[in-house]
C-alpha cells in the first residue's frame, strides 16, 4: 500500500482553482502567482511545486491547500511504473515515468520508490520527490 | 511580505572573509573551506545555503538554511512565483532559464510579492544539498 513520511510542506498556498474534487488528491501541482498553485495540466510547460495532499474545503478559490515540495509522499500513477523509475507530471498532474536524454522538454521531480500494485492510471504509487530544484530531463 | 517556514536542514558554520559586510543576510552562501562560508560571487559558485544573518566578525557562527523555505534577496528584475533560481555574482537570487548549463539550479520563487529592486526580500523554496546545473 502507497505511504508517506518526512515531508517539506510549502506553507501559506492557496487554491488558484477549484481545487475541491476528490479526484485532485495526490496530482502534483505549480505556481500559477505568489502562493497560489492549480493542477498541473501541461507536462512541458508546468514545473511543479509539489503533490497536493488533501482536496481543498470548499471549490471557493483561495482556500488553503497543503502541498508537498520535497519528502516521501503518496502520488497518483499515470501508467504503469516501476520502482526507480523517474518521474515528472503527465499532462494531467499524475506521475508518468521520463528518460533522461529522451525527454529533455520534461522535469523529472522524482523517483518512484514503491508501486504496491499500481500499474494503472490514478492507482497511488509512493515517490520521493524534490520539487525545490528545476532540471530537465536533458 | 517575504516569509519563512520550516527549515529541515541547517547548518552552522564560520564567517569567511567578507560577510561581515552590511547586507549579508539572505544572500546565497559557499564553502571557503572545512567549516567556513563566504558569499558567493559568481554566478558559477556552488551555493550551499542562504545565510540567516549579518555576522559582527569575521569566526563568527552563523545560521545557514541548506533546505528549507527562506527568505532571500532578488538579485535586479522582477521574479515571479514558480522561477527557478541560483546565485548571481553578488549571491542573490537571479532567474535563470531552465536551458542554462552554467548555473547550479537551488530553488525556486515561492512569493515575489512585488519585487523588482535587487536586495529585496522574496520567500523561495531552496535546496542545496546536492547542487546541479540547470542542464
Amino acid at each position: 500500500m502507497a505511504f508517506e513520511n518526512q515531508q517539506l510542506r510549502v506553507p501559506g498556498l492557496v487554491a488558484g482553482e477549484d481545487l475541491s474534487a476528490a479526484a485532485v488528491q495526490f496530482k502534483f501541482v505549480y505556481l500559477s502567482g505568489d502562493r497560489t498553485v492549480k493542477l498541473c495540466d501541461s507536462a512541458t510547460i508546468h514545473q511543479p511545486i509539489g503533490v497536493l495532499q488533501a482536496p481543498a474545503a470548499t471549490s471557493a478559490l483561495g482556500e488553503p491547500v497543503s502541498v508537498c515540495a520535497l519528502g516521501i509522499t503518496k502520488l497518483q500513477a499515470d501508467e504503469s511504473l516501476a520502482a526507480g523509475e523517474l518521474i515528472g507530471t503527465s499532462a494531467d498532474g499524475q506521475a508518468a515515468h521520463y528518460t533522461p536524454g529522451g525527454d529533455i522538454t520534461k522535469y523529472p521531480v522524482g523517483q518512484v520508490i514503491e508501486v504496491a500494485g499500481g500499474t494503472t492510471a490514478t492507482n497511488l504509487i509512493t515517490a520521493a520527490i524534490d520539487c525545490l530544484t528545476l532540471r530537465r530531463a536533458a | 511580505m517575504a516569509m519563512e517556514g520550516r527549515l529541515p536542514l541547517t547548518l552552522s558554520a564560520k564567517a569567511g572573509t567578507g560577510l561581515t559586510a552590511g547586507g549579508a543576510a539572505f544572500k546565497f552562501v559557499k564553502w571557503a573551506s572545512e567549516g567556513v562560508v563566504v558569499l558567493c560571487d559568481a554566478a558559477t559558485d556552488v551555493p550551499c545555503g542562504v545565510v540567516q544573518e549579518t555576522p559582527a566578525a569575521e569566526g563568527d557562527a552563523v545560521l545557514v538554511v541548506a533546505v528549507g523555505i527562506t527568505k532571500v534577496q532578488a538579485a535586479a528584475g522582477a521574479p515571479a512565483a514558480n522561477d527557478p533560481i541560483g546565485t548571481d555574482a553578488n549571491g542573490q537570487a537571479a532567474v535563470y532559464a531552465v536551458t542554462d548549463t552554467t548555473v547550479y539550479s537551488v530553488g525556486r520563487v515561492i512569493s515575489a510579492d512585488g519585487i523588482t529592486a535587487a536586495g529585496g526580500l522574496i520567500t523561495a523554496a531552496v535546496n542545496c544539498a546536492a547542487p546541479a546545473r540547470f542542464a
